[in-house]
């Protein structure tokens, strides 16, 4: 008796046996990367859970090796994921929120439901199959808790908030190729263009804020507080004092006379925190203060305090990040 | 150039607080506004039809009263158009439903060169619904533009530039095409009193239709995705102090910072 008899006796099509497995779309480079791995690790999780396969889709067989190291039992090679994928009868298909857009993509061909930027709850309903996961809205207030319940369920992850992966370098994976052509790129790139963004909210979207005060000291920190903002990827703000000292502009003050914020990370240099600038940043989701006063308020409204002079953090913190 | 913005109205953050330890949320007052991202998407689309010739803005929302206003408020600004698919149960409807909402409604409206939204939605998860159409549609589609503008050489072509790693890049892309407008990204235009007055005294402002009428049956507009319920993160709790030599501070200090 072959699996055709078995399947027609038993009722069921066992044969589409592999429409449970767990696909993790990383193109590029993306399986060598921390966000890569950290969703190859939770696809891993997931599979041992449902007792099912992982495979990764990747555009460079370069990066085969540390995807099977992260957890991938098959790598695919190919230039066009979207198509690839689409053709391989997937169930759960996971990606980094970076690729949030091709994600969509996939949604849209497999007539799917998808879950954006998933920070926390992600599992698979064990009577349903529906993927289960919560994504913050209004900007981290509260999180909406969902579930994807079509036939094929789709779900990016917040790779910040997940553990960092370990790789087993001694697990075994096969690696397959395809041919399929590389898609047709739809926009022409015309490269660098000189453009400045408007300047009337430059704090509003900045995720780091490195904001610098009167407890700085001396002007010669300002550049200092400049690079380690440009190290963070972030912009340099102030709180009133800074202003006054000439140390930044108005736009650039932070304050319930400047601007309010609500950066993911908002680091307090010398700010000894009044209440004007303390109800300005109580939208920021992580706040590290720096300030030689034990008794600064700023104390109060941050997650994380330094009692210390900046002038001096100031140096060895860029000193230790390279 | 036929311009769609797809507006989406939410509850105003300022009309309710999130209580972490008693795990709810406060409703103090029933107030609505536009999405952030979809006001500037609405001036980007007001910019561009008015540095064309011929362009033409409508504006398109689903959902209840709410939506309505939000379509009022394009008006004001100056669309030319505006179409309200008018259903309460599309207003936490998932993203593949608005997709398809959307679709029959640029039916509706006669098409569109371009479609404008915002790149990001506060309350749901919508940011989805551009790259969802422009697959639909097969166009193409950019993802969170700073500046849109004709190209300047050859017709029925647009220029975007988009914020990259140590600065902006433009690309530019075949119309018809599906573009996300970066939040603040531009300063929105205030609507003159007058404009409002007559967007709300005009019986004939706005179109309203079912999502019947656009062809849409229960079946077409079955959700993919449950809304299971809201989550909260846990109390954030203050004031925890690095302790130890300035080289051990200095050390966890940038641990933190580099997760």
């Amino acid at each position: 008796m072959d699996l055709a008899d078995l399947s027609a006796l038993l009722g069921e099509d066992l044969a589409a046996e592999t429409f449970s497995d767990i696909w993790v779309v990383l193109p590029g480079h993306e399986a060598a990367t921390p966000a890569g791995a950290a969703v190859l690790a939770e696809a891993r999780r997931l599979a041992d859970a449902l007792g099912c396969y992982v495979h990764a889709v990747l555009s460079d067989d370069a990066a085969a090796p540390a995807a099977v190291a992260f957890g991938a039992d098959r790598a695919h090679i190919t230039a066009d994921a979207v198509e690839y994928v689409s053709g391989q009868n997937p169930e759960f298909v996971l990606l980094p929120a970076g690729l949030n857009a091709l994600a969509a993509r996939l949604a849209q061909r497999l007539d799917s439901g998808l879950i954006t930027a998933v920070t926390a709850g992600l599992d698979v309903d064990p009577d349903t199959r529906a993927l289960r996961g919560s994504r913050p809205v209004y900007g981290g207030d509260y999180l909406l808790d969902l579930a994807v319940t079509s036939p094929v369920k789709i779900a990016t992850l917040d790779t910040a908030t997940l553990p960092a992966a370990y790789a087993d370098p001694g697990r075994t994976g096969e690696t397959l190729i395809s041919d399929l052509p590389a898609p047709e790129p739809h926009a022409r790139d015309l490269g660098r263009v000189d453009y400045h963004p408007p300047a009337w909210r430059p704090l509003s979207k900045g995720r780091v804020i490195v904001s610098i005060g009167r407890g700085l000291g001396e002007a010669a920190g300002v550049a200092q507080a400049q690079a380690l903002a440009s190290r963070l990827g972030g912009e340099l703000a102030g709180d009133r004092s800074a202003r006054d000292s000439g140390w930044i502009d108005e736009a650039h003050e932070v304050g319930v006379t400047g601007q309010e914020v609500a950066p993911d990370l908002y680091l307090a240099l010398g700010i000894l925190g009044d209440t004007i600038h303390n109800a300005a940043i109580t939208g920021a989701r992580r706040v590290i203060a720096v300030h030689a006063n034990p008794a600064a308020p700023i104390f109060q409204a941050a997650d994380v305090c330094v009692v210390a002079e900046p002038s001096a953090v100031l140096p060895a913190l860029l000193a230790a990040l390279g | 150039m036929n311009i769609v913005v797809l507006l989406r109205a939410l509850r105003d953050p300022a009309s309710f607080s999130v209580n972490r330890r008693a795990q709810k949320i406060f409703v103090h007052r029933d107030l609505h506004r536009l999405n952030p991202a979809d006001h500037n998407a609405l001036e980007a689309a007001l910019a561009l039809a008015g540095a064309s010739a011929g362009g033409s803005v409508a504006a398109l929302a689903c959902g209840g009263e709410p939506a309505g206003e939000a379509l009022y408020q394009a008006r004001a600004m100056g669309a030319g158009r505006a179409l309200w698919v008018k259903d309460e149960a599309l207003q936490p409807a998932d993203g593949a439903v608005v997709t398809r909402v959307v679709q029959q409604a640029l039916a509706r409206l006669g098409g569109a060169d371009l479609v404008l939204l915002g790149a990001d939605v506060l309350d749901a998860d919508l940011a989805q619904v551009g790259p969802r159409l422009a697959a639909a549609q097969g166009w193409p589609f950019v993802e969170a533009g700073y500046r849109v503008r004709a190209a300047p050489a050859s017709q029925g072509r647009l220029q975007v530039v988009l914020a990259k790693p140590g600065g902006y890049q433009a690309v530019e892309i075949g119309l018809p095409a599906v573009v996300s407008i970066a939040v603040d990204s531009n300063k929105p235009r205030y609507p003159s009193a007058p404009s409002i007055m007559r967007a709300y005294a005009d019986l004939q402002a706005l179109d309203v239709v079912s999502p019947a009428e656009l062809g849409l049956d229960q079946a077409a507009l079955a959700a993919r995705v449950d809304r299971l319920g809201e989550s909260f993160p846990p109390e954030r709790t203050f004031g925890e102090r690095l302790e130890g030599t300035l080289g051990d501070v200095v050390a966890q200090l940038a641990a933190r910072l580099q997760r």
